[in-house]
């Protein structure tokens, strides 16, 4: 009895953890579906990429590439690029579960996003459980998917030039995402501004999509560089 | 509810290429160490791919008037930078681009 009220409470601080990412999603996976139908993709396509990916980085960025006229291998490449800070992610986060079987490890997996890597990392190690990160995970999906299936729904009530505006979220969001980051540590933002720069110049001479495939890596390259450096003046 | 079938091979190849690395720490942890510099490299990449996906992206937001990109972009650093929620980042820009083209444009 003991111990299946721990797992509820565990599982229920998960959750209690993961509203500020529910918040969050809602808009993002919001907008995700007005950009992805005005794209072109139907309804149900918007649905299950959200079901299989729950990325939201790589679906706006793949719906971005399909408008500019992108192939599906410049997008799976493009994703996969995006997502492979998820191994770094993801190795902090298994590390940190490792006391959860393994078949359930596999599960887990899926959950790993940016928000729950942030969050869990912030817990003290009594909260690094299945039952914890499951929640985490749980309430992170489904307001995902949730807020995907909404998109769908209220596309056809709001008005476009809403819907147009729209596609500001994204970039606010990414925008949001790099502040905290730039105010803890400042080389973060050359980082930045040497990718934007690559890419600008990059997007001149070849298509967009691939300029930020490049733009990535060059500046991942580039970027370790800067955040290596030692601090010029105090 | 129709779905493509080039669109659905397309959502699979990304499920794949999503789930691997995520997938990948639980395969292979305690058996291999990445090097410190691919380690770096890593580090930087999340910063540089969400550079390279503000800019000059942004200013797409409408391609006949710059502006717009511009102004919600300002928006969402100051709130940011401010410190607000990233909802309320997200809310400031859309609400701002909203009034730029609804009332002002």
């Amino acid at each position: 009895m003991e111990a299946k009220k721990y797992k509820n409470q565990m599982f229920l601080r998960g959750l209690k953890k993961g509203i500020p990412v529910l918040i969050g999603f809602i808009p993002i996976s919001l907008a995700f579906s007005v950009i992805a139908v005005q794209t072109g993709l139907t309804k149900a396509e918007c649905i299950i990429m959200s079901i299989m990916l729950l990325a939201g980085a790589s679906q706006l960025t793949a719906v971005n590439m399909l408008a500019v006229g992108a192939g599906s291998v410049e997008i799976i490449i493009a994703t996969l690029i995006i997502n492979i800070r998820h191994l770094i992610m993801s190795t902090y986060v298994m590390n940190r579960l490792e006391k959860v079987p393994k078949w359930m490890k596999w599960i887990l997996a899926f959950g790993v996003t940016d928000e729950t890597f942030g969050i869990i990392s912030m817990e003290e190690d009594e909260y690094c459980n299945q039952y914890f990160f499951g929640g985490l995970a749980l309430i992170t999906y489904g307001s995902w998917i949730g807020g995907t299936v909404l998109g769908t729904i209220i596309i056809d009530i709001i008005p476009t030039s809403i819907c147009s505006s729209m596609s500001i979220a994204l970039y606010a969001m990414f925008i949001g995402l790099l502040t905290p980051s730039i105010h803890k540590n400042h080389k973060v933002l050359k980082v930045v501004l040497v990718s934007m720069f690559i890419n600008y110049i990059l997007g001149m001479w070849i298509k967009s999509s691939w300029a930020i495939v490049a733009a990535t890596l060059l500046g991942g390259i580039i970027g370790a560089r800067i955040l290596e450096e030692k601090e010029a003046q105090p | 509810m129709s779905v493509n079938e080039n669109i659905l091979l397309m959502i699979l190849g990304m499920s794949v290429v999503t789930y691997i690395p995520r997938a990948l720490p639980v395969a292979i942890l305690n058996r291999l160490n990445l090097s410190k510099q691919v380690e770096g490299v890593l580090k930087a990449i999340p910063y540089a791919a969400l550079g390279a996906l503000i800019f000059p992206g942004i200013l797409s937001v409408n391609s006949q008037k710059l502006i717009v990109g511009v102004v919600g972009g300002t928006v969402a650093v100051i709130l940011a930078y401010l410190k607000l929620n990233i909802t309320f980042v997200i809310c400031g820009a859309v609400a701002a681009v909203i009034m730029l083209q609804v009332y002002i444009l």
